[in-house]
């Protein structure tokens, strides 16, 4: 078994910023999503509330046509939006990391298990 | 006797006209202690069915975003191999072109698509050993000789079976029956005179592009229901409560001075009608709630990849996402 990527190529930029938030200073920011949707909006959202520098997170799909989503960040001055997005992004893969692990050793638990 | 839940806030409630509590607290601020949490996250497998294909398994203390996002997954982003081009050489029955071709798309093929590339757009329709996989289907229906059996035609109704697997290069190597899921999946019906010769060239994709890539029948999930008994039910009452709940959920049970009690025997295959509220004495008598974080999920796979190994090629996707966009963060903060 290979291990290859399970999503298509994209040779595109996926992430980007709002061009208007750069003049708020550091920790105020809109990110813009190419090709996502609630699947990521949505946990993304959830591990920005768990930080507690995170003044706020919310994220929206501007227009059901487009598969562009929007990631607004408001933190406390000094912590810039773009650490608490990566640190976002490295809780939920730590996150979905031990949840695989979970699962995993549930299957097996289960199929070794008599009857 | 009030029973009061200190996990009050972890359940929703079913009202007659409302259902009541469906918030989760996450607003800045309320924050999850992570050290707690570890615990209390918990996977259980409760059916395997169908050689795999059918799985119902729990997920308990996780927050509805990533619930929602391994289902979200399952159905859109997790590849399988459909047919996606068709050459039809000759097609004279009832069955337009485009909507035979239409059907051919949406054969569930056993092909595992970890075994496959992604085929790149432009590329001729033929394809590589690496990414294509090719079939052929080659009917003609005809009078049937043998006039003694029932069947007045002979190859009259096609069907799955009836698709040959062209093995490219060195496939036949390293594939082992890459066809259709099931043999007996009805495609077109002929008569006499009537031929269909095409070829079919099947690629990985995702359920994104179309539905006919998601690997799962359907995967859902629900949340597990509770039911609390207010006040004791008696005889009469008691048989149509339990009536009004799925069976199995609630039953009888004989008490003391010779009288049947109602009681909860396993709220999980409730499946919340609130039929309760129909019935005017009996409404008050229970409360119907839903635990938020615990999601039963019911994962059916369409046959090429086993349900048990579709739940981590879905958290795979994530996770290759989360790497992607930590990579790119990081790239960007250097310029």
């Amino acid at each position: 078994m290979s291990a290859q990527s399970h999503t298509p190529p994209d040779n595109e930029l996926k992430l980007s910023i709002l061009a208007s938030d750069s003049q708020y200073g550091e920790s105020c920011r809109t990110f813009v999503f190419r090709k996502e949707n609630h699947t990521l909006g949505n946990c993304l959202r959830t591990m920005l509330l768990l930080n507690p520098q995170v003044r706020l997170a919310g994220y929206t799909m501007p227009h059901p046509s487009e598969e562009v989503m929007h990631l607004r960040i408001q933190t406390e001055e000094g912590y810039p939006a773009q650490s608490a997005l990566r640190q976002a992004f490295v809780d939920l893969k730590a996150h979905s990391l031990q949840l695989k692990k979970k699962f995993e050793s549930a299957v097996q638990e289960f199929q070794s298990s008599p009857s | 006797m009030t029973e009061f839940s200190f996990s009050s806030k972890n359940k929703l409630t079913l009202k007659e006209f409302e259902i009541v509590n469906t918030s989760n607290y996450d607003f800045s601020g309320h924050f999850a202690d992570p050290h707690k949490q570890e615990n209390e996250l918990k996977v259980e497998i409760v059916k395997i069915e169908d050689d795999g294909m059918f799985l119902e398994f729990d997920m308990i203390g996780y927050d509805p975003s990533v619930a929602n996002a391994v289902r979200r997954l399952l159905l859109s982003d997790v590849p399988t191999m459909a047919i996606e081009k068709v050459h039809i050489y000759q097609n004279t029955s009832i069955m337009q072109d485009e909507v035979l071709a239409h059907r051919m798309g949406l054969i569930p093929l056993k092909a595992d698509p970890r075994l496959f590339k992604w085929k790149e757009e432009g590329t001729e329709d033929e394809g590589t050993e690496d990414d294509t996989l090719q079939f052929s289907l080659q009917v003609r229906c005809k009078h049937n000789p043998d006039k003694s059996s029932g069947d007045p035609y002979l190859d009259n109704k096609v069907f799955t079976k009836h698709l040959k697997w062209i093995p490219k290069g060195s496939q036949k190597d390293k594939l082992i029956n890459p066809g259709p899921v099931e043999d007996d999946i009805l495609i077109n019906k002929l008569r006499p005179g009537h031929e269909m010769d095409m070829k079919l060239f099947a690629v990985k994709g995702v359920g994104r592009d179309h539905a006919k890539f998601s690997p799962v029948a359907t995967a859902f999930y629900r949340l597990h229901p509770e039911i609390r008994i207010n006040r004791d039910v008696f005889d009469e009452s008691a048989i149509r409560l339990v009536k009004c709940f799925t069976p199995g959920v609630m039953q009888l049970e004989p008490t003391e001075d010779g009288r049947k009690k109602a009681k909860v025997l396993d709220a999980r295959n409730d499946m919340c009608s609130r039929n309760v509220f129909r019935h005017e004495d009996l409404k008050d008598a229970v409360t119907l709630e839903k635990r938020k974080d615990h999601f039963i999920f019911n994962v059916e796979s369409t046959g090429a990849i086993k349900s048990t190994e579709l739940v981590p090629m879905a958290i795979d996707v994530l996770l290759e996402k989360c790497e992607l966009y930590i990579n790119e963060i990081d790239s960007q903060s250097k310029e």
